[in-house]
């Protein structure tokens, strides 16, 4: 049996207080970086553990979410010392200001047009294809779907060979139709 | 990656971000607002007493009705809500709210400013569907926006504890964003992911199902939600609903029966569906179909305990709605919540605080639509929320309730438009808070002092958020 408070409800401050000290151990400087880095990840490992008994799905999530919160906690506690202290030298600004401003209508809803049919083509040839149950494979391609589109789009947008991307995005879009259409004769 | 690739990922979040962010702040803030749906109620009533610990009325009730439609759907009574709702139709007269122990017709409470609240989130107030295929397209705009946000900031372990917050107002901004947007993002990733799943769900469910059988929509139909079997035409005496849902909590143990449908309840052949959530479980709706007459389990319905595919499609609904884990998932969904709405605030601001060659060319339209939404929706649905609860017999239509939520953010827009640029925002800011603190102490001061848990629940977030507000309001005066 894994660790187990007798009341249930300290899993939850218990893992809390793990994942500070992990993140901290994580954050600090040492003359020999490998200690703490490797404590802190236990600790981290170990705040998972403690949730555990509280039932694996749910715990993950509870690990992750305590997890951003304290993480964003820590870094706010750090953020306000490290200016009074100047601990940090200082960073190279964001290239934020380089605002990108070629960015042109037509050609991003062309985009964002051609990824939809891509994805909705993605998600016609998992539904024939996926090698398991039939309404399993409807219930794949309706979880796939939002990130096929999503993806899709950015390599689209952001390929650095514009006109291959293009190529490739088509050459998929017709594959899929093809398979598609197969799969619904067969 | 090649400059040409970072410069591109910019591009595209930074403009998609820009074009879709006010809503997806909507979006975000309604969702925190609408999780507390269930602690809302009660405080807009003013009052909570225990649910009864029988449902004998409702089965008085639906032995008084002559003749029953083929489905019936009843909601029973629970912590927030404690008596039942009988559904024999979609008119408003085929709807009953029953005491769930006597079996006493009640008055509609009226939930028209929550149903709105809700409406906001699901459909953003358009008309069905396409409120929410609108929605599920934003949610692919924000899986989107965290993608390329993951690969923009691919040396994250580095940016993990870089916030500085006295530095310039773009740094601190640009900071800001990175660190709420990875710290969250779990978080972020989870809630885009399964708000494009449920808000397309209508149209992609139906599309996936009808190709993977191939046009059979019958077989598709039955596949997904198995077809109940036709009525006998001989009567027979029903179980008594405490029994069947006790047997339904046999077959499913720690499941809190929440809602029960009758199939040709009457009949020999009449079949009882009784659904409801098992605590710390992450499975949608879990059921337990039962004859009616007899009580003989005919199906147990629990997609955790199938095959992976249907497992993790089961996760998508509690985990979008956090309705798995009480009060603690609550509060952690409602900061990660108050996160995602920060990712936007922090996103605009550095759009708005980017190095310009006219500093006069400043956009003031997104200026002025970021001050009358990012502010002006707080004040405008804790106003409403505010009117509710002062004036609880008003029992307001869902239309004038529309108007008056309406009104409230158009007049928010309105003191945008005639105050001084940042400093409308921040008086908004300041409004919402006296309103939260004085709803907060109005209400142990002048209401019900003790009250109960959903009422100190509802109050200690509304002073907590209130008191923010205030000191928020407060920090950016000195800091203007």
């Amino acid at each position: 049996m894994l660790i187990y408070f007798s009341e249930p409800a300290l899993n939850v401050p218990v893992s809390l207080c793990l994942i500070v000290a992990g993140l901290a151990l994580l954050q600090y400087r040492s003359p020999r970086p490998c200690q703490p880095f490797w404590m802190g990840w236990g600790l981290l490992f170990a705040a998972l553990v403690v949730l555990l008994p509280l039932g694996s799905g749910y715990a993950l999530l509870l690990w992750l979410f305590l997890l951003s919160l304290a993480g964003f906690a820590l870094a706010l506690q750090q953020g306000l010392r490290a200016v009074s202290k100047k601990k940090r030298k200082r960073q190279r600004e964001a290239r934020l200001g380089t605002t990108v401003s070629d960015v042109r209508l037509p050609r991003l809803l062309a985009m964002l047009l051609v990824t939809f049919v891509l994805s909705l083509v993605g998600l016609a040839a998992l539904a024939l294809w996926l090698p398991v149950e039939t309404g399993d494979r409807a219930l794949f391609a309706v979880l796939v779907w939002p990130m096929l589109w999503s993806v899709a789009l950015i390599y689209l947008y952001c390929s650095r060979q514009p006109r291959r991307a293009w190529v490739i995005s088509l050459f998929w879009l017709l594959a899929g139709s093809a398979l598609s259409v197969v799969g619904w004769l067969v | 990656m090649k400059q040409q690739v970072q410069k591109a990922l910019y591009s595209l979040h930074s403009w998609s971000g820009l074009a879709t962010g006010l809503l997806i702040y909507v979006l975000s803030l309604s969702g925190v607002v609408a999780l507390f749906h269930g602690e809302l109620g009660p405080w807009q009533r003013g009052s909570e007493p225990a649910p009864p610990a029988t449902l004998a009325g409702v089965d008085a009730v639906l032995a008084r009705q002559g003749s029953l439609p083929e489905d019936v759907t009843v909601l029973l009574p629970t912590d927030d809500r404690p008596w039942a709702i009988v559904e024999m139709g979609h008119e408003s007269g085929d709807v009953l709210h029953v005491d769930a122990a006597t079996g006493q017709p009640l008055a509609d409470p009226g939930h028209a400013i929550l149903d709105l609240v809700v409406r906001l989130h699901t459909d953003l107030l358009l008309p069905a569907p396409f409120g929410r295929y609108l929605v599920g397209f934003l949610g692919v705009v924000m899986l989107l926006l965290v993608i390329s946000g993951i690969f923009l900031h691919r040396k994250f372990l580095r940016e993990f504890f870089v916030l500085r917050l006295r530095r310039s107002s773009r740094l601190r901004w640009t900071d800001l964003h990175k660190s709420v947007g990875l710290w969250a993002l779990p978080f972020h990733f989870i809630m885009s992911f399964t708000g494009a799943v449920l808000g397309m769900l209508g149209f992609i469910l139906l599309l996936a199902g009808l190709i993977a059988y191939k046009g059979d929509i019958d077989a598709a139909q039955s596949a997904m939600f198995p077809v109940p079997a036709e009525a006998s035409g001989e009567t027979a005496n029903m179980l008594p609903l405490d029994t069947l849902t006790r047997l339904a909590i046999e077959r499913i143990p720690g499941m809190s029966p929440e809602v029960v449908t009758l199939h040709h309840y009457g009949d020999r052949l009449a079949e009882v569906t009784v659904y409801g959530n098992v605590a710390g479980k992450l499975v949608y709706f879990p059921a337990v179909a039962l004859a009616g007459h007899s009580g003989e389990t005919l199906e147990v319905i629990d997609w955790s305990e199938q095959s992976w595919v249907r497992q993790t499609y089961a996760l998508v609904t509690p985990l979008h709605y956090g309705s798995f884990g009480g009060l603690l998932v609550k509060a952690l969904y409602t900061l990660l919540g108050a996160g995602s709405c920060l990712l936007v605030i922090s996103g605009l601001r550095i759009w708005l605080a980017r190095p310009l060659v006219d500093a006069a060319r400043r956009p003031r339209l997104v200026w002025w639509l970021m001050e009358g939404v990012i502010s002006g929706l707080p004040f405008a649905l804790v106003g409403l929320l505010l009117a509710g609860r002062v004036y609880p017999d008003l029992n307001l239509s869902a239309a004038m309730t529309l108007c008056g939520f309406l009104g409230l953010w158009f007049l928010a827009f309105i003191w945008t438009t005639v105050r001084p640029r940042g400093v409308a925002g921040r008086e908004l800011v300041l409004g919402t808070g006296i309103l939260l603190v004085s709803l907060a102490l109005g209400g142990w001061l002048f209401a019900s002092p003790w009250g109960g848990p959903w009422l100190n629940t509802v109050r200690a977030l509304a002073l907590l958020i209130g008191l923010m507000c205030l000191w928020g309001a407060g920090k950016a005066r000195r800091a203007a």
